[in-house]
């Protein structure tokens, strides 16, 4: 006991030594007077704590607990204990695995390389994979969430409109009555006219206004459909007010979109425009007399329908072409030169100077003219498609022949 | 209390006991290391083993921060659920790590018992008088026994006004047994520090106690003079 008898001067090491040696008292009685009276009740107490080494815990508990250990380790082993498990009725956290305090220098541990590749069937790797099934599945769904998220605001044009158009239809679906659903299809269908004009103002792709005016007209027709199940009374009103309201506004707007429009962009929005009561041009026929001229031939094409213009043009495949012989408000003949196969086109529209304009793929009749002298007829103001006529005339003048490759 | 057979197995000195260490080692011709590979892949005999080689250690860990023996029973029995669910996954490869890791799953045990009693206010925190920890102790020693009821609530405390680390190395080295080079070994801390928390830790605790005996001692001095109050008041009957 020597080392007892020496203890050190500081208080910290002379406690530690004389807890760490079970001195007798004779090395307590050693201690200096003024350490004695301050290691003295420490080490009393140290003695109090040293007595829960003796306490044991009850052999029925402790039984217990090792059967039901043994019970969840073999459920491990089969792979049939949740991490989250807890037979305590607890639910346990990651945290509980990873305990920050006291810090535990054994996490800076490295794993050994070959453990994995020695245990072929390990409880590890089911926990593991386990884990990695969970974290992928929370990531699936914060991004889910994130993409729900971000498609509520999405814009027509976007990659993540489709999503937004989906939400919107599961929310219609699931209305709670007619009206209500009439309203959601309202409100779709004035956030679809705002991207409509956001798209016209900051001359968006072609593609953006196309898919704006689809949902717009969409949600119009489904919005009129719900409301003609509402009963007559308070809701019916609101909401065929709203709708009127809402048509006007469309039928101003894509008036005003129209002159910023290119030529298959005016076709669609002009059947908008139809839909929602404008009187616009329609085609109803067109009919092709085909003629030889020197060097080729030449379709002179009737159209019929209402609304034409002065100042109406030829369209074929959606663009400005030919030449306009004569307009009236229900009928154009126009000429065309033939292509290479001689056929006709078969998408044939009329233009008009408002820019409202409409095509139309029926052709009434086709046939070739035996005397292979076109014939034409003109009206004043009419117009020159390609400039493949430079005469214009009336329906009744001379026919024009327009020089092929004009 | 125990029927005996299972507190002389629990208790059984394993052979390389060290002097001033918790009494129970692992037996030397049984490496750590092996066992505990193999309870890694779940082999229950290893389980076994790890359990009944800490379960005293666990138990009297979560005895000296929860003062009670069920509230111990159930801090016992969640810490050895946590160390079967998380066995294959940690990296401890030596008795030392193995027991700081374990303790660390006992001590947010422990953590998670104290946030649940102040999630539940009506939850007495003091003890009840049937609630005293030591429904087993040493059989050999019923004077112990007896001397620690007296004392062991208020010392558990005055234990919970430690700051984290004071308490965890007055009950590694006090309360488990540990030498200062194992709890050293264990925090991840030089020796001298560990002595220097020692020290603050008892002399803190011994501050703690005095006062509440002292608080004690008011309280039933102003009991007293409350009584003598009356009396006066009421006069002496004739």
């Amino acid at each position: 006991m020597e080392r007892q008898d020496r203890l050190p001067d500081s208080l910290p090491d002379s406690l530690d030594a004389l807890l760490s040696s079970q001195p007798s008292a004779r090395a307590r009685w050693s201690l200096p007077e003024s350490q004695r009276e301050e290691l003295e009740p420490l080490l009393d107490l140290a003695g109090d704590l040293a007595l829960v080494r003796n306490v044991l815990p009850a052999s029925t508990f402790a039984d217990d607990l090792e059967a039901r250990l043994l019970a969840r380790a073999r459920r491990h082993a089969i792979g049939a204990v949740s991490i989250l498990e807890d037979d305590a009725g607890d639910v346990d956290t990651d945290a509980d695995y990873a305990p920050t305090i006291p810090a535990i220098p054994a996490l800076a541990i490295p794993d050994r390389p070959s453990r994995g590749a020695s245990r072929p069937a390990s409880g590890s790797r089911r926990v593991s994979w386990r884990v990695w099934t969970s974290l992928a599945a929370i990531i699936l769904l914060a991004l889910t969430i994130t993409t729900f998220t971000v498609a509520a605001n999405a814009s027509p044009g976007s990659a993540l409109y489709g999503v937004r158009r989906w939400q919107e239809d599961a929310r219609t679906n699931l209305a709670m009555s007619d009206a209500d659903r009439a309203k959601l299809h309202i409100q779709y269908a004035t956030d679809a006219l705002d991207a409509l004009d956001a798209a016209v103002a900051q001359h968006a792709e072609a593609h953006v206004y196309d898919e704006a005016l689809g949902r717009f007209t969409d949600e119009l027709r489904q919005a009129n459909e719900a409301l003609a199940l509402v009963p007559a009374g308070g809701d019916h009103d609101t909401v065929s007010v709203s709708l009127e309201n809402l048509r006007a506004r469309g039928r101003r707007d894509l008036r005003a979109a129209l002159p910023s429009l290119d030529w298959p962009g005016r076709i669609t929005t002009t059947s908008a425009l139809g839909s929602l009561g404008e009187p616009v041009l329609t085609l109803t026929q067109v009919s092709g007399v085909r003629s030889s001229v020197p060097g080729g031939h030449i379709w002179t094409i009737t159209i019929t329908g209402s609304g034409f213009q002065n100042g109406a043009l030829l369209l074929v495949r959606q663009q400005p072409t030919g030449h306009v012989v004569s307009v009236t408000s229900t009928q154009m003949v126009a000429q065309l030169t033939a292509g290479e196969d001689n056929s006709l086109p078969h998408d044939i529209g009329v233009g008009n100077p408002d820019n409202t304009a409409a095509t139309t793929t029926y052709i009434a009749s086709e046939h070739e003219n035996d005397d292979d002298t076109p014939r034409a007829t003109g009206t004043p103001g009419g117009n020159h498609g390609s400039g493949e006529c430079e005469n214009e005339s009336h329906s009744d003048d001379p026919p024009c022949t327009p020089t092929p490759g004009h | 209390m125990g029927n005996g057979r299972h507190t002389k197995e629990y208790r059984t000195p394993l052979a390389g006991e060290a002097a001033g260490g918790t009494g129970y080692t692992w037996p030397p011709d049984l490496p750590f290391g092996p066992t505990l590979e193999r309870a890694r892949q779940l082999d229950q005999t290893a389980i076994s083993m790890l359990y009944r080689r800490f379960l005293p250690i666990v138990y009297r860990y979560a005895l000296a921060q929860v003062g009670a023996a069920p509230q111990a029973e159930d801090v016992t029995s969640e810490t050895f659920y946590a160390m079967v669910d998380g066995i294959a996954s940690t990296r401890a490869e030596d008795e030392s790590s193995f027991t700081a890791w374990l303790l660390g799953i006992a001590h947010n045990k422990v953590a998670r018992h104290y946030r649940a009693l102040r999630a539940r206010p009506e939850i007495p925190l003091t003890l009840a008088e049937d609630a005293q920890p030591f429904t087993v102790a040493d059989e050999a020693d019923p004077q112990a026994v007896v001397a620690i009821r007296e004392r062991w609530s208020e010392i558990v405390d005055a234990l919970r006004l430690l700051t984290e680390e004071q308490r965890t190395v007055v009950v590694y080295r006090c309360a488990l047994g540990y030498s200062t080079a194992e709890v050293a070994g264990m925090l991840g801390k030089p020796e001298n520090a560990v002595r220097g928390l020692q020290f603050r830790a008892l002399a803190s605790l011994s501050r703690h106690l005095a006062a509440a005996e002292q608080r004690q001692t008011d309280q039933s001095g102003e009991k007293r003079n409350g009584k003598d109050k009356e009396r006066r008041s009421y006069g002496t009957p004739r």
